[in-house]
This record gives structure tokens, C-alpha cells and sequence, in this order.
């Protein structure tokens, strides 16, 4: 048991008159980053609590990288990951990991990344390095026209059942096209269209695999309760013969700020109307991403947020109030939806919320509510970082700020970053970031009718 | 942030691979070519061998100190310093027998009020109170009881954290608009619900299994009627009725020493009072004597929901752990027979899975599946097939192994933050387990044998005895194999499997 030696913990006492017990906390994650020679960045991190160890690999590739006429492209890739390798046999991926007593296994794509994860007992961190270095340097070997055919086909039918026919969400997808226009390729949701996906072809798929599956494009990271004296040699076994490539071309600039209002009405099979809100604002890691996480907190925090006490508490007028702060490396998202009660319509809601929110733009946050936006984002960092893998996990963190930040050890850098928010810089970022001209609004209705 | 992890979520699920066995084309023949030259040796040829697990690190689950407050309110206790967090839990040994009859839902509904006002704060003021401290506290309602979750900080922070939980536990207010207001948003949600075909088939199921005179024939949420008709006084009947120190048990995880916290927990618990209490009697379930089929319209869906299920175990008998063993073999896993068959072999669902659910009294063996519409009725033979083979023939030695390797393995899974670890503690009292349940659970799985195994399948997963909820359309259009466009009556071909056929209409 070395419980306390994994993280180094300092933590100060704050005066602040309003918190009740202001502990500034700075957490450091203790971890050990090398390179192979062939480009791949590993972060080593020990933890032997429990008989587990997490890999976690990252592509610094994502839907943000995809080509026009190819929405859908870097999810449907990672499709493709599972299906077999040169000595991965077709559907066993998952089962060799399950006959394994993996309790976590998963692969996920986003703009700005693509990530394959899995925790294995720590007896089968062998297997765990083999799936994955040979999905890595020997994906292609195997590939056929069918298994591209069968993972589109797959993908196809996800998207129906998980976008077309799941209530509310063709809204935010028309949303999310509004917020970048094609060929912006954030435009929509990661799943793509029916058309781009029906055009991909078996060349598209290796010049991908060829451009942004290589080691010199990715993180590994691996957590947990491996043996610090063999591990290097096993990472250098699996990974340190695959060939490095080409540094992957940069995605480039293509956001355009919203300089008028666009909008747009979705019918829906719902029984509720609700509106969307959102808007494009400052990028993740950079100035005014820390100042706009708090800053959706405060709109949108259960039963406290400016939008929940207005409209669920005060005047109970919503069923639900969601309001997100997406960071992202080609701009972020500020998404605010309200669904109604019934009775209300999409322009009754928006009627009702948009005054809250334009008046957070003048009418300064309160001290308490920056503390309590502060010590959420603050105390669920941390609670994250309990597990080894899975989102907000160690291994998962370690990449994200080894991708995104440029640094796997800013930890304490991300906490000293909110701990330095303050009232002005918050309202100083959130009234150049949520202006009525820029906003987009998406109406969902009821096809039937609003009742 | 919940929208930004829900939004990764949902494309991770969607990472998941599918075989789509039912498209795929038959493979070529093979080429036979003349012979090649010899390849020149490879260095990655050793790639071609999976490598070999290395000897496996003994691991039990932890056992926790179990300390009595004054008052007898046992506390279970796990230190983990880890981290400066710590999770309390109080669990509430309150099921729907507590609820009287034609009130399903109460016990759900006083849970949901807990924290929405106290005789201090409002709903808002609760809430702003636990930000502020950096915890979270949630009330959950559950098939075997009420828990209040408590993640806090350490420190400074978790005095006023625990008197938040203490505040929320010991005095809620129950004002009349927040009822209101609350029952309004139930309303809606059950309404949802009504669209969700998984939550209409759980809920036919119920009451089919257990009757409508059985507390346990609706869902622990309550129905639209049972909710609808609640007054403000009943959520305070039920408190004053049920709500006493002899239904309670504390779980504590996390960097905080046992002496503090037992300290702080009798400075907020321990004069909770004890109170004489009349035990709701439940009868078992009626055993299923012959397979129905049930079947609720659901007009227009190009997918059906099958729910297979039959009564089960309790979790702390004798049987519990070949039970659980035979159901992840059926039906636990990506490579058991169950999903097998639907999902590679037939292609027609994503994914088939069950197993035995853990419950204090009567516990349930069931199986769900979202299949193909078209291939409504071919699949529940399918489902019941599968069932029927297993109840006949022993599993395999490789399957044994399998599912008892997929329990053992996982375990630790379910201890990896304080807040799994609480959950994972609060079996204990929830299942009347001792203390040393979790530790000893790697034995107990390990002894299982392919006769228990078969003894267990030959009991409950008999074909003749399930019930079979289908929530579908009656007739839908599909291809056949020449590629000609069919109405497929999915009705006629259900009641042509031979069953007892019934049709409801959920409220």
C-alpha cells in the first residue's frame, strides 16, 4: 500500500469571507513522461491499490480533422480499429478482453481526438499492449472492402438509433451545424452524414491510417499497478519497432466569429417544446476557457443557476435547464437548453430565458457564486482522478494534458488557472463571448403541436 | 458538465463494434495458388501469438471495521487516503413494501423531497450550501431501500458537509409547494417514460410476475395514477411511519481516521431515535407454470423490446452465487450463448444480456434484447432455445471458467473510488451479507462446479416456465430473401409459437 505517494496534496486555507471552508486545493498527479524514438510519448503513473492497470492511448486526430465531403470519417475509423489486425483475428477484440476480466473497455472519438482505453487486471497488461500496438502498426494488413462496407453499415444504423430517433437531438444537431457552417468540419455531430459516410472508401481509410495513426502522432498512458521495473522494456517490445511517419499536416484556422444571429425550428416526435441557445467563445486551455466553465456553472447549476432558479424554482416554467461549456481546440461551445412544461412554447421559453442571460452581461456574479462555480469545477477534477482510466480518470487526464495543454504535469497549472478567475475577468469574457448577435437559437417543436 | 461527458458517452457507445452476422457475405472460395517462394523471415512474427497472461496478483475485496453508534446505527468503515475525499452514505432499509397499497412511488417521492427544503433552507439553499463545500448529495430510491450519497472534501470542508447530510437525512421540511412542484416533475418524467420502451416492458413484467396486489408489481418510481393521487400528508406519514434510526446504516470511504468519524457521525446520528416498527409482511411470487407471451403495442417501432424473465434468487441465499455464475454464462457476457446467437449468428440485435438481479426477498432472472422488428417472434424462440439448451446440457469447461474469470476479475472494478467502494459496502446491510461478503467472494465463486451450475440452469432458465414481454408494432414491412417486399404480422407469428398469448395496454 503506497496510497500517499501518488499524489502530492498542499493545501492552504483561503479568508474569503464568503466561503464557509475555503480550501484552495492543489493536487499534483506524481507520473514519469519519455519518448521512444520513433515519436511516441508514454506517461508512466503507479498506483498498486488494486490488481488494475489502465491504457489509455490517444490519437491527436479527430473529427476536426476530417476532409470535406468525409463528415463522419475519424468515428468511422475507429470502427474499423476493432474489427481485427494483422494478428487480431475479425470480432475478438472484445472478447479476447472480456475472457481477460477487463472491467472497462471502450474506444470514443471527438473534434479533437480519438482515444481507445481499457482497464485489465494487471496480470493481462500484456494483452492490453499487444491489441493495441498491433491495431497501430498493422491495422491495414488485413483490411478488407467488406469490414469497411459492415462498420458504415453499423455506423448508419447507430446514427439512426442515437441521433434521427432519439428525442430532442436532431435540434442540437441542427444547432451545432449552424455553430460552423460547412465545410467547417465541427459542422453537425461527430457521426457525420449518411452521404459522407455512404462515400468513404477503403483509400480514405488508409491515407488516414497512414497520416494520423502513427506514434509520433500519440499519447499512451498507463496507470495503475504495473511493475516499474519491466515496464519501460514492455512498451519498447509492442510499440518501439512501428515506423514513425510524416508529422501530420496542422488542422489550420477555419472558424469564422458569428458576426448576425442565425436560427432555425426542427419538429420533433417530443411531447415538450425547448429552446436552444449557443454560442462560439474562447478555446481550450487558453484565456477565457477557465472563466466560461465557471461561468456556464453559474447559469446553469442544479437548483442555484441563474436559469434553474428563474425558470424550474421561481416561476416553474422548465422541466430541465442543461447549460455546457464544450472546450475545444478550434473554438468552444456554450450550449444553453431549456425544455418547457407543458403549456409553454419554444418562443415562450425563449422569451423567458434570454433576459437571464443577457443580464448576467452587466449585472456582476456575486462572490458566492464564482466560490461555488470555483469549488465544483475544483472538487469534481479531483474526484475524477480517484479512478485509473475512464473520462476524468488519471490515465485519461494525464493525456488530455499531454495533447491539449502541451504539458502532462499541468495539474496544479489547471488549478492555479481557476484559482485566479475573478469577478471582472469572468464578466469581461462572458460579455465579449455571449452577445445577441452572435448567438444561435434553435427552436424544437412538437409535431403535434405545443400542448 | 453532465452534457459534455453525456456527449462523449454517447459516441463511445457508439465505438462499440457490431458484427452485422446477418449481412455478411459468404466468404469466397479459397484460391489454392501455386507454391510461393519461401518469405523472407519476419521480425514481427512473434506478433502472432497472443502473449500469455503472467501469474495472476492475489487480490480480495476489502473487509470494512463495522463500529455501532449509541443509538445502534451500525457504521461501516474503510480507510482510503488516497486522495483528501470522502464519501458517507446513509442507507435506509425502506423497499415499495413500505408503500401502502395504491400508493406506489411514495418512498420514491419522499426520497426526492429530502433535499429540495429543510426547516432551515430551501431547495435552492441546499444545493448552493453542498457547492459551496465542494460535495455533491444525492437521495436515491432504489428496489431495496433509500440512500443519501455524501462526496466530500476532507478537512475543513467536512464538518458542514456532514451537517448538510445530517439536515437533509433528520429534518426535511415537506413544504407544500416544493411537493408540488416536485410531483409535477415526476409526472412529466413518468409521462416519458411511456415512450421508453425498456421502461414499459420492466414495468409489464412486474406486474405480471408479482400482481397487482404485490408492492412489487410496480415500479419503484410509482405510475402516473399512484403519483397523481399522493397528498403532501402521505409523504409525511411515511416519514413519520418508516423514517427511524432502526432502518439505517452508515458507509464511510475515504482519508478521514475512524475514530474522527465516528465522532461526527454520533455528534449527528446517534440521537436519532429507535422506533418499534410493524415489518411489512410479502408473499413470494406465484412460480411461473407455464411461458406467456405478452405483448404491448408499439406502433410504428422498427425495433421490438424483449423482456424474458422468470423469478429468481434471493442475494444472500445459499444458491446466490451458482445462480449468478449460470446467468453471466447464459447471458452475462459479449460471448455467451445468448448474445451470441442473436447478435453473431441470427443478426438481429445489437445485443442480448441477463442475468439474475440482486434483491433482498425475490430476485428476478431476466434477459432483454432490442431486436429487428421482423424478427420479433423468430427471436424470442430464439431467446427461449438458448434457455432450453442450458437448462439441459452443463456449461462447457471453458464457459465455466469463463463466467466465474469475468466475476472474480471484475470485482475490483466495483472498489475503485470511495464512491463505488460505499456502493459496493452498502450490499452488506442492504442484503443482510456479513462483513467479510466482498472478501470472501472470490472463494465462493472459485468452488463453483459445472453441476451447480446445471442445477441452477435446470431450475430457472426452464422454457417452459418464462414470461415474455414484447413491446413492438403489430405488423411490419421487411425484406425476405429474394429481395421482395413482405408485411411481416408479427402478432400472428407470436401467437403461432404456441403460448398463452396476452395483450395489455400500460396506463
Amino acid at each position: 500500500m503506497r496510497r500517499s505517494s501518488l499524489f502530492l496534496f498542499t493545501a492552504a486555507l483561503a479568508t474569503a469571507a464568503v466561503a464557509q471552508a475555503a480550501t484552495t486545493l492543489s493536487p499534483e498527479l506524481k507520473f514519469e513522461k519519455y519518448i521512444l524514438p520513433n515519436g511516441l510519448e508514454v506517461l508512466l503513473s503507479e498506483d498498486h491499490r488494486l490488481p488494475l492497470v489502465s491504457v489509455n492511448l490517444w490519437y491527436n486526430v479527430g473529427a476536426g480533422s476530417e476532409v470535406a465531403g468525409r463528415s463522419g470519417f475519424a468515428h468511422l475509423f475507429e470502427h474499423i480499429m476493432f474489427q481485427g489486425s494483422r494478428n487480431v483475428a475479425e470480432d475478438t477484440f472484445f472478447p479476447m478482453l472480456e475472457k481477460a476480466g477487463a472491467p472497462l473497455v471502450n474506444g470514443t472519438t471527438d473534434f479533437d481526438r480519438t482515444n481507445y482505453f481499457e482497464t485489465v487486471p494487471s496480470n493481462q497488461l500484456d494483452l492490453a499492449l499487444w491489441l493495441e500496438s498491433d491495431r497501430m502498426g498493422f491495422l491495414l494488413d488485413t483490411l478488407t472492402q467488406e469490414r469497411l462496407d459492415n462498420q458504415r453499415a453499423v455506423v448508419r444504423k447507430e446514427r439512426q438509433q442515437s441521433v434521427e430517433n432519439v428525442p430532442y437531438v436532431p435540434g442540437e444537431e441542427r444547432l451545432f451545424q449552424l455553430l460552423f457552417p460547412d465545410p467547417h468540419p465541427y459542422y453537425g455531430f461527430v457521426i457525420g452524414s449518411h452521404k459522407d459516410l455512404e462515400a468513404a472508401t477503403l483509400d480514405d481509410v488508409k491515407g488516414f491510417f497512414n497520416s494520423y495513426y502513427l506514434p509520433n502522432n500519440a499519447s499512451l498512458a498507463i496507470v495503475g499497478d504495473y511493475d516499474p521495473a519491466t515496464i519501460k522494456a514492455k512498451v519498447e517490445k509492442y510499440f518501439g519497432s512501428i515506423k514513425a511517419g510524416a508529422e501530420p499536416p496542422p488542422v489550420g484556422e477555419r472558424t469564422q466569429p458569428i458576426t448576425a444571429e442565425r436560427r432555425d425550428v426542427v419538429k420533433d416526435e417530443v411531447e415538450l417544446p425547448r429552446v436552444y441557445f449557443a454560442w462560439v467563445g474562447p478555446r481550450i486551455f487558453k484565456d477565457g476557457d477557465a472563466e466560461m466553465t465557471l461561468a456556464a456553472q453559474i447559469l446553469g447549476a442544479s437548483k442555484v443557476g441563474r436559469l434553474e432558479q428563474a425558470l424550474v424554482i421561481q416561476q416553474p416554467i422548465a422541466q430541465e435547464v442543461l447549460v455546457a461549456w464544450y472546450p475545444q481546440v478550434q473554438g468552444s461551445i456554450l450550449e444553453v437548453s431549456v425544455t418547457g412544461r407543458p403549456g409553454q412554447t419554444a418562443e415562450s421559453l425563449e422569451a423567458a430565458s434570454w433576459p437571464v442571460i443577457e443580464a448576467m452581461r452587466s449585472t456582476p456574479v456575486t462572490a458566492d457564486e464564482l466560490m461555488m462555480a470555483r469549488r465544483t469545477w475544483e472538487s469534481s477534477r479531483l474526484r475524477g482522478l480517484e479512478q485509473l482510466g475512464g473520462f476524468g480518470g488519471r490515465a485519461d487526464v494525464l493525456n488530455q494534458y499531454n495533447l491539449l495543454a502541451g504539458d502532462p504535469g499541468y495539474l496544479p497549472k489547471d488549478f492555479a488557472r481557476f484559482a485566479a478567475v475573478t469577478v471582472d475577468s469572468l464578466m469581461k469574457v462572458y460579455a465579449e463571448t455571449v452577445k445577441k448577435e452572435s448567438r444561435v437559437v434553435v427552436h424544437v417543436v412538437p409535431v403535434g403541436g405545443e400542448k | 458538465m453532465k452534457r459534455f461527458l453525456l456527449g462523449l458517452v454517447v459516441f463511445g457507445l457508439l465505438a462499440v463494434p457490431t458484427a452485422e452476422a446477418g449481412k455478411k457475405k459468404p466468404a469466397p472460395p479459397p484460391v489454392v495458388a501455386a507454391t510461393p517462394p519461401p518469405p523472407p523471415p519476419d521480425p514481427e512474427a512473434w506478433r502472432a501469438t497472443p502473449p500469455a497472461a503472467t501469474p495472476e496478483r492475489p487480490w480480495n475485496a476489502p473487509v470494512p471495521d463495522v463500529i455501532q453508534l449509541s443509538n445502534g446505527v451500525p457504521v461501516y468503515f474503510l480507510k482510503n487516503d488516497a486522495l483528501p475525499l470522502v464519501t458517507v452514505r446513509l442507507h435506509m432499509d425502506l423497499g415499495r413494501e413500505n408503500n401502502p397499497a395504491g400508493k406506489a412511488g411514495l418512498g420514491a417521492l419522499v426520497a426526492n423531497l429530502l433535499d429540495e427544503g429543510t426547516k432551515n433552507r430551501d431547495a435552492s439553499g441546499i444545493a448552493a450550501a453542498a457547492l459551496g463545500l465542494g460535495a455533491e448529495l444525492s437521495v436515491t430510491a432504489g428496489a431495496e431501500g433509500i440512500d443519501l450519497s455524501l462526496n466530500a472534501l476532507t478537512g475543513e470542508a467536512l464538518g458542514p458537509s456532514l451537517d448538510l447530510l445530517a439536515e437533509v437525512a433528520l429534518a426535511p421540511a415537506f413544504r407544500s409547494a416544493d411537493f408540488k412542484r416536485v410531483q409535477a416533475e415526476v409526472l412529466a418524467d413518468l409521462a416519458a417514460n411511456r415512450s421508453n420502451p425498456r421502461s414499459v416492458a420492466s414495468e409489464v413484467m412486474l406486474q405480471q410476475v408479482f400482481g397487482p396486489d404485490h408492492p412489487y408489481g410496480y415500479p419503484v418510481g410509482g405510475t402516473t395514477t399512484s403519483i397523481a393521487g399522493l397528498k403532501p400528508g402521505d409523504v409525511k406519514k411515511y416519514y413519520k411511519d418508516w423514517w427511524q434510526a432502526g432502518s439505517a446504516a452508515l458507509v464511510v470511504v475515504g482519508a478521514v481516521d475512524q475514530e474522527t468519524i465516528v465522532r461526527e457521525l454520533e455528534a449527528r446520528f446517534g440521537g436519532w431515535k429507535r422506533k418499534a416498527i410493524q415489518e411489512p409482511a410479502l408473499i413470494a411470487p406465484a412460480t411461473l407454470l407455464k411461458t406467456r407471451v405478452v405483448f404491448v403495442e408499439s406502433p410504428g417501432s422498427v425495433q421490438s423490446m424483449l423482456l424474458v424473465a422468470t423469478p429468481g434468487v434471493a442475494r444472500n441465499a445459499p444458491d446466490w452465487h451458482a445462480a449468478n455464475v449460470a446467468g453471466t454464462w447464459v447471458a452475462g457476457m459479449f460471448s455467451s450463448p445468448m448474445n451470441m446467437v442473436l447478435r453473431e449468428e441470427r443478426g438481429w440485435s445489437y445485443g442480448a444480456y441477463g442475468g439474475f438481479t440482486e434483491a433482498r426477498d425475490y430476485g428476478l432472472f431476466a434477459v432483454r434484447s432490442s431486436v429487428q422488428a421482423d424478427k420479433t417472434a423468430p427471436a424470442v424462440a430464439e431467446v427461449l432455445r438458448v434457455l432450453g439448451e442450458a437448462a439441459s446440457k452443463p456449461p462447457s469447461e471453458e464457459m465455466l471458467n469463463l463466467s466465474k474469470d469475468n466475476l472474480r476479475k471484475s470485482l475490483a472494478g466495483s472498489f475503485d473510488t470511495n464512491a463505488t467502494t460505499a456502493a459496493s459496502l452498502a450490499a452488506i446491510p442492504t442484503y443482510t451479507l456479513g462483513a467479510t461478503a466482498w472478501r470472501d467472494f472470490d472463494r465462493q465463486v472459485e468452488v463453483i462446479n459445472a453441476a451447480r451450475v446445471a442445477s441452477m440452469a435446470g431450475r430457472w432458465f426452464r422454457p417452459e416456465r418464462q414470461l415474455i414481454v414484447v413491446v413492438g408494432p403489430r405488423t411490419v414491412k421487411a425484406t425476405d430473401a429474394s429481395g421482395a417486399q413482405i408485411d411481416v404480422d408479427v402478432v400472428k407469428e407470436l401467437q403461432a409459437l404456441g403460448y398463452e398469448y396476452v395483450e395489455v395496454k400500460p396506463e
